[in-house]
């Protein structure tokens, strides 16, 4: 029996190279029929905002989630309550082809799965 | 129910923040590594873990001269495991 994987991203996109190593991770196990779920909550909502990372010698990893739904990740939970802290407004982490889920309760959601990746 | 697994401090990270933002009734909490300085007695931290289940791995604890406080379990490797079996699913926060 196959067992439901959430993957838990909560790092800023290039303080660090847990974000990207998250999104790699996504991918792999997707590409493996192994398709997580993915979670940004806290810092973690700063990897889906419009980013041009060129000037400091990152790639844009914005446009690497973009990737996602053709691996078969087509939805992409994001927690609410990490946004409103931030100031971000939902519509603008908006990616083309992803429906984009806010989540109220993130106890709950991490409840229903078995296995948690954290990034 | 959810395993937390945390290892960082509650003064250098916000892991055990993030954590107890996302604890639930019947969660458990095991603080491992630099985590253990959460449950120092007299700490500021300790009322956040108000109502909720908290384990504490003894070694650890021992290691850098916690003093463990009493409302908090001290637990060896064993019983960590057992609690790893407990629960579904576990997460860790070590950043």
């Amino acid at each position: 029996m196959s067992k439901s994987i959430l993957a838990l991203c909560r790092q800023a996109p290039y303080g660090n190279a847990l974000a990207r190593e998250g999104l790699e991770a996504v991918l792999a196990a997707a590409a493996m029929d192994q398709t997580p779920a993915v979670l940004f909550c806290g810092d973690g909502v700063f990897q889906l905002v419009q980013q041009s990372p060129e000037g400091i010698g990152e790639k844009n990893l914005r446009r690497n989630i973009q990737a996602l739904p053709m691996f078969g990740v087509e939805t992409l939970h994001i927690c609410r309550a990490s946004l409103q802290q931030r100031g971000i407004d939902p519509v603008a982490i908006e990616l083309p082809g992803a429906e984009i889920q806010l989540v109220e309760n993130t106890t709950a959601f991490i409840d229903g799965f078995d296995h948690v990746l954290s990034f | 129910m959810t395993l937390h697994i945390v290892s960082k401090s509650p003064y250098s990270s916000s892991a055990l923040a993030d954590c107890l933002r996302t604890c639930g009734n019947g969660d458990a909490i095991v603080l491992i590594e630099d985590g253990v300085y959460a449950a120092q007695t007299g700490s500021e931290k300790l009322q956040d873990f108000a109502g909720k289940a908290v384990f504490c791995l003894r070694a650890d604890a021992e290691a850098r001269g916690v003093a463990v406080t009493a409302t908090v379990d001290e637990i060896d490797e064993a019983r960590w495991v057992a609690l790893c079996t407990e629960y579904r699913p576990i997460v860790s926060w070590f950043k």
